[in-house]
């Protein structure tokens, strides 16, 4: 008797098999075509950006000297994704006309973990505690909510930030996750200038919905 | 086989005896919580927890989730000698090495706020008495502690308070929602906590939340 080594198909069945991989990969290339999919398997996380949108990975913001200075950091993981053609990864955090959405993946210091609480992840990429503290008028734009998935929590915010020059308000979203070790922290922002967070406040939403962060956050 | 059965039989009744000998178990399955006390020492009851103050009070609690403050759905105390009582008070600062535990539900002011290194002050108000210019001392270094969707720490203190000065080692777990807490410190004066660090070691250990975390 002739045994075949095991996944291994031979026949109709493996033409079968085609057809319906093909129907699988046709379906999967669909989903694609409506945005951009920004993921990263090492670090368990996954977005959606609008297809029009251009798109920074890790090794172009590596080299972009505007974009790392932005970090007193290294992330583990960046991302960036514009809703432009003409921006550059410098822009990020900043009141442009048009959307952004930046998504990181850094540890947390020891003074950090032990320090961090719910509320203090809405500071972990950009401290809205010492712009206040400056004087700058922050406002939140939807309550703040609890996120809960098994090991992993966080919360999902909005703030309208009013600094001076007043052309300098910056509205945006963010998701923040932290895992059960507290040394972790998975965070997308999304945002532009208020007017232009209100135009595209469904697209935005659309992103901050799409993310997903698929570690478990424990140590099991 | 018959051998065999005999070392079965054998090993059985020593686990058995191992069980019902040395330790109380004290905590409740309705909070998931449970920490193992030597066998000589007393539990206090709920009788002896209202004489102490201690006892969880209903509606005080209900007050408290109405106005969204936190409040203790759970204490237990034990202690090597009923000695800690003294004149029907709590003497943490004695000679005999107590064990008090607490399960505290938060409140969105808490839930929001709180950290790792916040749990340290859910017995004790160690940053207050720090404050007000008493000596708080870390015996030690923290332990990070993480159970799937429980975090917490480990920690030792020697703590001078208004009443006196204590030696604690507390062990604390928070879930994931961040809206409830488990802990545990097992403590006496200092020279008393020294020569009984192996007991009060053994305690802390035991200490386990069986409440799911997330």
């Amino acid at each position: 008797m002739k045994m075949a080594p095991v996944g291994a198909v031979t026949g109709r069945r493996s033409r079968l098999l085609g057809v319906v991989a093909a129907l699988v990969m046709g379906a999967a290339l669909t989903a694609c075509s409506d945005g951009h999919v920004v993921s990263s398997e090492s670090q368990q996380l996954y977005l959606k950006v609008p297809s029009n949108w251009t798109v920074f990975n890790e090794h172009e913001l590596s080299k972009d000297g505007a974009f790392s200075s932005l970090f007193t950091s290294a992330p583990i993981f960046a991302a960036i994704a514009f809703g432009t053609k003409h921006a550059r990864p410098g822009d990020a955090f900043t009141p442009t006309r048009y959307p952004w959405a930046i998504v990181v993946v850094r540890p947390l210091s020891a003074a950090e973990q032990s320090q961090m609480s719910l509320n203090g992840l809405r500071d972990v990429l950009f401290n809205v505690d010492t712009l206040q503290t400056e004087g700058a008028n922050v406002n939140s734009l939807t309550s703040p909510s609890l996120l809960v998935k098994g090991s992993l929590h966080g919360t999902l915010v909005a703030y309208e930030i009013q600094g001076s020059p007043a052309s300098s308000a910056l509205a945006y979203e963010q998701e923040t996750w932290v895992n059960s070790a507290t040394n972790k922290v998975w965070a997308l922002m999304a945002g532009c200038s208020p007017s232009c967070f209100q135009a595209q406040q469904p697209v935005i939403n659309r992103i901050v919905q799409s993310f997903l962060v698929t570690d478990r956050g424990g140590n099991d | 086989m018959t051998f065999a059965a005999a070392a079965l039989g054998a090993g059985l009744a020593s686990l058995l005896a191992g069980c019902s000998t040395s330790v109380n178990y004290v905590g409740t399955s309705s909070h998931g919580v449970f920490f193992k006390v030597p066998k000589t020492w007393d539990v206090f009851d709920a009788t002896a927890l209202k004489t102490l103050g201690l006892a969880v009070n209903a509606a005080a609690n209900t007050q408290a989730a109405d106005s969204g403050t936190s409040y203790t759905v759970y204490t237990s105390l034990a202690a090597s000698s009923r000695r800690v009582v003294v004149k029907g008070s709590l003497n943490l600062f004695g000679a005999n090495p107590w064990a008090l535990a607490n399960v505290v539900s938060f409140g969105p002011s808490d839930q929001s706020s709180m950290s790792l290194e916040g749990l340290n002050d859910l017995l004790f108000p160690l940053d207050t008495w720090q404050q007000d210019g008493l000596s708080v001392q870390q015996i030690g270094s923290t332990t990070l502690l993480v159970k799937g969707a429980l975090r917490g720490s480990r920690v030792a203190f020697e703590a001078e308070t208004p009443s006196g000065v204590l030696a604690f080692e507390q062990v604390a777990y928070i879930n994931s929602p961040t809206d409830k807490a488990w802990d545990l410190a097992v403590g006496c004066s200092m020279n008393c906590f020294l020569a009984h660090r192996r007991v009060i070691d053994g305690i802390v250990k035991s200490f386990t939340v069986t409440a799911g975390g997330s």
